[in-house]
């Protein structure tokens, strides 16, 4: 009996070795490859800004958005910087500004509206209010003292019903985070903790969403207020934050002074709140879509990939959502002719660094309240 | 009864049938709005009264433009052709300017006047604050104009004179650049009146844009300190004194209006530096349908058409109840006058033809020498009509003098040119009514009479553009109900020289001691006024006493 076991071992050792092989193999590649096809850009302009703080285009470091221009680029569009000092060109088909932290200036404000009311197409990629390297409050503000809401937004919101909050979407139940004493700004690495997440609330009848099929990931965001009601415009949400984050709008006392209870005349209701909104103008045909984290398109965080440098991203279904903006924004069908593979991460002997909201290094001055153009 | 109905309705229907192309024609004609509103404080088209813009409105209409209000949260209709901003007193938010950049980034044309910052209009200070809104980056960079910071002060200016915009009042010169807009005004270097500018300087030619300075002075300075100005806020400090201080204050040729034109999109922009010029009751003031400062009229017309961007053949003609003979050297501009002393070369002493023509202002003259010349014309009029030359005026490029039997002079206000032709323009005060001009000489070789001229110079119907010189010099206006007496001396003793309207507008020479009465002078009269009924832009104490 026991001779017919061992016999029976030897004769099915390597089938076993096989089988457990194929089980190991099958549990690193858990997903299997996605596939999208781009938007055809052929013969499409589009003019990135460089002259706020943003996420540059040509920065290939985890800091920049290369990566997606090289998207871009392959989808057949035409990137420019664009010179704020003359009008926006008029051959621009879309303007991209990839989270501008300083504000834009009135004059930028200025040409960017003239540009958007006349049937112009604007991504508008916004960063929260983030803490500084000193303490203060860093990133583009759209109100003033007094509440109201200024810059671009100012303009935005009655003609497109579309607007960012000054605020920061956290989660709400802290008690597992470490927070620091007074004496110490905490390190992004621990802000990160209280503002990384991926989401699978999103508006699934979009044509912007269409494709997404799984999380979509965030690194710090900042809520997106839109007018769905009757307009002369429609304003539709795409992404919402995970069901109970809120938005802090006290976010330096917050993340220095210690955890604060949402405030519900300050702080944005955690009901559906928006991280991503689109819109269009049916009377001028111009469209924007605004975005309330940068990160999610930068090399290092939502187009990260692994190994580092591959085609291997970590989150195909940013890569699906940035694509398909630009392709809503331009009007610009899939082409079948230009498929991209999204090969599942495998893991790597280094770990592959995973940013922090504000990516890009804070200033090393006093962060000042209040316009700073003003 | 029926035939009282019939009638009636073929009436009716007449009517209609002569309103509808009027009113389509209303219609169809390009689209002026104006951005008005509390949240601006701006001007207003149907405000008819002092600071209101019904006399712009009605200009632009008059080229056959229609008129509309917006606010300025409003967007700008795509069909308008012309937007209009004046006299914001409140804060120009950044948002309003991008609509009206939205405006110009489509072609459209746009026409800005603003006041210095926190200039007292006595009820309030101007709080536009402009230089945060975005404007004046965006229009330097892409229009090549500089909206410049501060308020233009003239040396008569006094702290007290700043506290009431009445006595702001000064006159600023076409540019010497051509445009087509100012173009007739310097030809008879007609001036414009302000009420206080804040500088604009044009950049000239530019990346995408060309831009013309309009108006300048020289007179004065820049002050940049908003603090000179006093308030009618109790918790507001007191008004500091103005002083020219460098660097911060500019000195020298300051323009305070400017236009552009972006090649990229088409825009076009007028910028002015004070809004009382092309106000109902200030540089746009009529008194029985007619200009009284011409100058602002045909200013405020040129640029709407340019603005409109009319052909300019079909721009308004200069109106023609005004002398516009420009004494700069060229002829073209007598061509249009049929003056008498188309004179022969027998009856010129000096060979050379000679045409004169006299105003309610001027005597004007025009010489073609007929050979080369040392420029100098000698004038002989017969004054008191006696067939015989009492008045000798000797005028040349440096100096123009006058003999009579009393004496000898300088005549500071008469104007030569010397150019394709001779011109000259002498101040009507010094020749009544009838003068006669009994002998003209054209250079100063001697040469013996050869016969008496002895004609009468025609007068036109016409009127002077302006009576007043252009220099630098403290201006008054008389203001009364009634007709005032200009008197030979400083007192009510002394004799009536004439009789002067309300609205005359004089240079204050000098003063008698006390104070009271001061002594005026323009192109028609000269004589002593009592100083209760001037209206001085600056202070009439720092003029010289001058003995009667």
């Amino acid at each position: 009996m026991i001779r017919f076991r061992i016999l029976s071992l030897q004769r099915f050792l390597p089938v076993a070795l096989l089988a457990l092989s194929m089980i190991v193999v099958s549990s690193l590649r858990s997903e299997p490859s996605a596939q999208m096809l781009l938007p055809d850009l052929s013969g499409k302009v589009i003019y990135f800004t460089e002259d706020n703080n943003e996420a540059s285009l040509f920065d290939r470091s985890e800091y920049g958005m290369s990566r997606f221009a090289g998207l871009l680029q392959l989808a057949g569009a035409q990137l420019f910087p664009l010179d704020w000092r003359r009008d926006i060109p008029p051959d621009a088909d879309m303007v991209f500004i990839g989270g501008a932290q300083d504000n834009l200036s009135n004059a930028q404000v200025g040409r960017l509206w003239a540009y958007l009311s006349n049937g112009g197409r604007v991504l508008f990629i916004v960063d929260p209010l983030a803490v500084g390297v000193r303490r203060g409050i860093v990133g583009m503000q759209f109100s003033d003292e007094n509440g109201s809401t200024r810059g671009l937004f100012e303009l935005t919101w009655p003609d497109m019903g579309i607007r960012a909050r000054d605020d920061v979407v956290i989660r709400p139940d802290v008690g597992d985070v470490a927070m620091p004493s007074e004496l110490s700004v905490p390190t992004i690495e621990e802000q990160g903790d209280l503002v990384y997440f991926g989401t699978d609330r999103y508006e699934t009848s979009h044509p912007i969403l269409a494709g997404v099929e799984n999380e979509l990931w965030f690194f710090g965001a900042r809520s997106v207020e839109f007018d769905a009601s009757i307009q002369p415009f429609q304003a539709s949400p795409l992404v919402f934050a995970p069901e109970g984050y809120y938005g802090e709008t006290a976010y330096e006392e917050y993340i220095t002074g210690g955890p604060l209870p949402f405030y519900s005349a300050e702080d944005t209701n955690p009901n559906t709140l928006a991280i991503a909104a689109a819109s269009e103008n049916l009377a001028t045909g111009a469209r924007i879509v605004v975005v309330g984290d940068r990160e999610f398109l930068t090399n290092g965080a939502g187009l990260q990939t692994s190994p580092p440098n591959t085609t291997n991203f970590l989150y195909p279904d940013n890569v699906i959502f940035g694509l398909n903006i630009v392709g809503w924004l331009l009007e610009a069908e899939p082409n079948p002719e230009a498929e991209l593979t999204f090969e599942p991460p495998l893991p790597t002997a280094t770990p592959t660094p995973f940013l922090a909201p504000t990516a890009t290094p804070l200033p090393d001055t006093e962060a000042t309240e209040g316009e700073a153009n003003e | 009864m029926m035939r009282h109905r019939k009638l009636y309705l073929i009436l009716v229907l007449m009517s209609l049938v002569l309103v509808a192309p009027l009113h389509a024609q209303n219609e169809e004609g390009p689209l002026v709005v104006f951005i008005e509103g509390r949240a601006i404080d701006s001007s207003t088209v149907t405000n008819r009264g002092q600071i209101g813009t019904s006399a712009l409105a009605d200009i632009f209409r008059a080229l056959g433009a229609r008129v509309q209000q917006i606010a300025p949260t409003d967007s700008i209709p795509e069909d308008a052709q012309v937007a209009v901003l004046v006299r914001p007193l409140r804060t120009v938010r950044p948002a309003y300017i991008a609509r009206l950049w939205a405006h110009l980034y489509r072609g459209g044309s746009v026409l800005l006047a603003f006041d210095p910052e926190n200039f007292f209009l006595g009820g309030q200070n101007v709080n536009s604050r402009l230089s945060r809104s975005g404007l004046p980056e965006l229009l330097r960079e892409s229009y090549g104009i500089q909206i410049g910071e501060g308020v233009i002060i003239e040396p008569q200016y006094t702290q007290a004179s700043l506290s009431n915009l009445a006595n702001t009042y000064s006159l600023v010169y076409p540019d010497l650049v051509p445009n087509p807009v100012t173009d007739p005004l310097r030809a008879v270097g007609a001036p414009i009146w302000i009420w206080g500018a804040r500088p604009v300087s044009a950049l000239g030619l530019g990346y995408d844009s060309r831009s013309y300075p309009l108006l300048y002075t020289d007179v004065g300075y820049v002050e940049s300190d908003p603090a000179i100005f006093p308030s009618n806020n109790p918790n507001a400090p007191p008004a500091v004194p103005f002083a020219f201080d460098t660097p911060a204050d500019m000195i020298g040729r300051i323009n305070i209006a400017a236009i552009s034109e972006n090649w990229l999109s088409g825009g076009r922009v007028a910028i002015l530096g004070d809004s009382e010029m092309i106000l109902n009751s200030f540089g746009l003031l009529q008194v029985n349908n007619r200009p009284v400062q011409v100058g602002n009229y045909v200013f405020a017309q040129r640029l709407a058409a340019w603005l409109l961007r009319l052909p300019e053949e079909e721009w308004p003609p200069l109106p023609r109840e005004f002398t516009w003979l420009g004494i700069d050297g060229e002829p073209e501009d007598w061509l249009a006058y049929d003056t008498i002393l188309n004179v022969t070369a027998a009856q010129m002493i000096g060979r050379g033809e000679l045409r004169a023509v006299m105003d309610d202002a001027y005597f004007y003259a025009v010489v073609w020498p007929y050979a080369a010349t040392d420029d100098t014309l000698t004038f002989l009029f017969d004054t008191n009509l006696d067939r015989e030359a009492d008045l000798t005026v000797v005028a040349n490029a440096t100096e123009v003098t006058i003999e009579t039997p009393e004496g000898r002079s300088t005549i500071t206000d008469a104007v030569m040119a010397i150019g394709e032709v001779i011109e000259f323009r002498l101040p009507r005060r010094y020749l009544p009514l009838n003068a006669r001009l009994d002998t003209v000489y054209v250079g100063t070789a001697e040469r013996p009479r050869t016969g008496e001229l002895t004609t009468e110079v025609r007068t036109l119907s016409t009127v002077a553009i302006s009576p007043l010189p252009r220099r630098a010099s403290t201006l008054v206006t008389m203001v009364s109900t009634e007709r005032v007496n200009l008197r030979t001396g400083p007192g009510t003793d002394f004799p009536v020289r004439a009789q002067v309207e309300s609205g005359a507008v004089f240079e204050a020479l000098g003063r008698s001691a006390d104070g009271d009465w001061i002594l005026v002078q323009n192109a028609r009269h000269e004589g002593w006024i009592a100083e209760f009924l001037l209206l001085p832009n600056g202070s009439l104490q720092r003029l010289p006493v001058v003995e009667s």
